[in-house]
């Protein structure tokens, strides 16, 4: 299939479908906004619930829906290649289709519920709503999985040329040590994500107290995880492949013996790893990815793969080789 | 980066160890700003004293190659940079010699003849 023949399909998908239903969904919702009560449940809480102009419903869908759409399309957009398409961005289209139904979905039947004034019996617990909600969403993000093209096997694992061994004397000791970086511009993106993180537990706090603990544990979670997987220390010596985030942990090693070759491979962290960070690929491959480009893969003695990005990953490769080869 | 040691070698280890650092910026695989490993680490892989790990980068902070500052480590100069040239020097210089058949003895005998004079 041509890129943009691909393209086209995965963006119905992700990006025309979720667009049409959130467009349905406000067309209805404004059309009821006449006739219905000034003020409506917005928000369920565990104390009590909100209520608020029954117009915030189409506005939400109006903002949400389109937004989600065009990040997920971006995501897409950014990673499609000719062929098949990878199982990341079927997710990802499959998720935009499922997610969108879902909010345009829910909104349209908590309204709808509402439209006429008087006690609802339904409305004080919607959770029945929100799961049938939820699995009816969930089962045409499946439909919508299988109605995509089949995906890419993606790359194998050991597809790279194992490297040639760094000549060694026989009781010659070596040791290759390499940090693995995330480019500044990514950085200064994800500190950005963070501090809008911080700010919205700022006003969480503000808001609702200390009840809200979760709002402070996940950005002290998003800083801790982001400290120690931005970079790598990776090292090679005749232990094996050791790995350790930027303090110290979390560590990851492959053992000598578990070696059975090394190489260099070019990764693209969406494509093959959906991302980056500590990721699991396809095809029993695991990966340390902090950008794209020149990667060392350990082919294990079992066929799993370890793959971490990091510059001068040929002379890595040698030096495993190498002490693979004098065991 | 590459660190290589011969205990055989009647180089002491500490030189072996500054050599292999400079063989490393002639290469380009050494950056400028870059920072060498933790001296723990490299002892501990090598299993080597951390002392001679340190001897070795107090042995290129003279020649001018890295910065040691406290809390920093050992972080490389502007210096590493000029170190491409000999890097490619070399290789040229060991092919001729190969080319010629002569042994590594016999070639460094003849730059060291050279270096002294």
């Amino acid at each position: 299939m041509t890129r943009s023949a691909l393209l086209f399909r995965l963006l119905t998908v992700a990006v025309l479908l979720p667009l049409a239903i959130g467009a349905i969904a406000v067309v209805v919702m404004v059309g009821w906004l006449p006739g219905a009560p000034s003020a409506v449940i917005v928000h369920w809480g565990v104390d009590a619930n909100q209520t608020g102009s029954p117009s915030l419903y189409p506005t939400l869908v109006a903002i949400v829906v389109p937004g989600l759409a065009v990040i997920f399309g971006i995501l897409i957009g950014l990673t499609v290649r000719a062929g098949k398409p990878s199982p990341h961005q079927k997710l990802l289209a499959a998720v935009s289709f499922s997610e969108s139904l879902l909010i345009s979905g829910l909104s349209v039947a908590l309204l709808g519920i509402q439209r006429q004034p008087g006690p609802n019996q339904v409305i004080d617990n919607p959770t029945g709503v929100v799961v049938a909600g939820v699995v009816v969403a969930a089962a045409l993000g499946v439909g919508a999985w299988f109605a995509l093209p089949p995906a890419s096997a993606g790359v194998r694992a050991g597809a790279g040329v194992p490297a040639r061994p760094l000549p060694l004397a026989g009781g010659e000791r070596a040791v290759w040590i390499h940090r693995a970086t995330t480019p500044t511009a990514l950085v200064v993106l994800l500190v950005g994500v963070l501090l809008v993180v911080a700010a919205g537990a700022a006003v969480g706090i503000l808001i609702a107290g200390p009840v809200a603990w979760i709002v402070v544990v996940l950005p002290v979670l998003i800083i801790v995880m982001l400290a120690t997987t931005i970079h790598w220390n990776v090292r090679v010596d005749d232990s094996g492949l050791t790995a350790s985030g930027a303090l110290g942990f979390p560590r990851f090693h492959v053992p000598l013996a578990d070696v059975r070759s090394a190489s260099v491979v070019n990764v693209n962290p969406l494509v093959d790893f959906g991302g980056w960070g500590i990721r699991r690929g396809m095809n029993r491959r695991f990966g340390l990815v902090t950008r794209s480009g020149e990667a060392l893969e350990v082919l294990r003695t079992d066929g799993r793969a370890f793959v971490v990005t990091v510059d001068d990953a040929a002379g890595a490769a040698a030096l495993l080789a190498a002490l693979v080869a004098r065991v | 980066m590459l660190l290589r040691i011969d205990p055989l070698s009647p180089v002491p280890l500490f030189e072996q160890l500054a050599a292999s650092i400079r063989a490393d910026a002639g290469s380009g695989a050494l950056r400028v700003g870059e920072r060498l490993p933790a001296a723990r680490e490299v002892a501990a892989a090598l299993d080597i004293n951390v002392h001679t790990v340190l001897r070795a980068y107090q042995l290129l902070r003279d020649e001018g190659l890295v910065d040691l500052r406290r809390g920093r480590g050992a972080v490389v100069t502007a210096r590493a940079g000029e170190y491409s040239s000999l890097g490619l020097a070399i290789p040229q210089l060991v092919e001729e010699a190969k080319r010629l058949g002569l042994s590594a003895a016999a070639l460094t005998a003849l730059v060291t003849k050279e270096y002294l004079s």
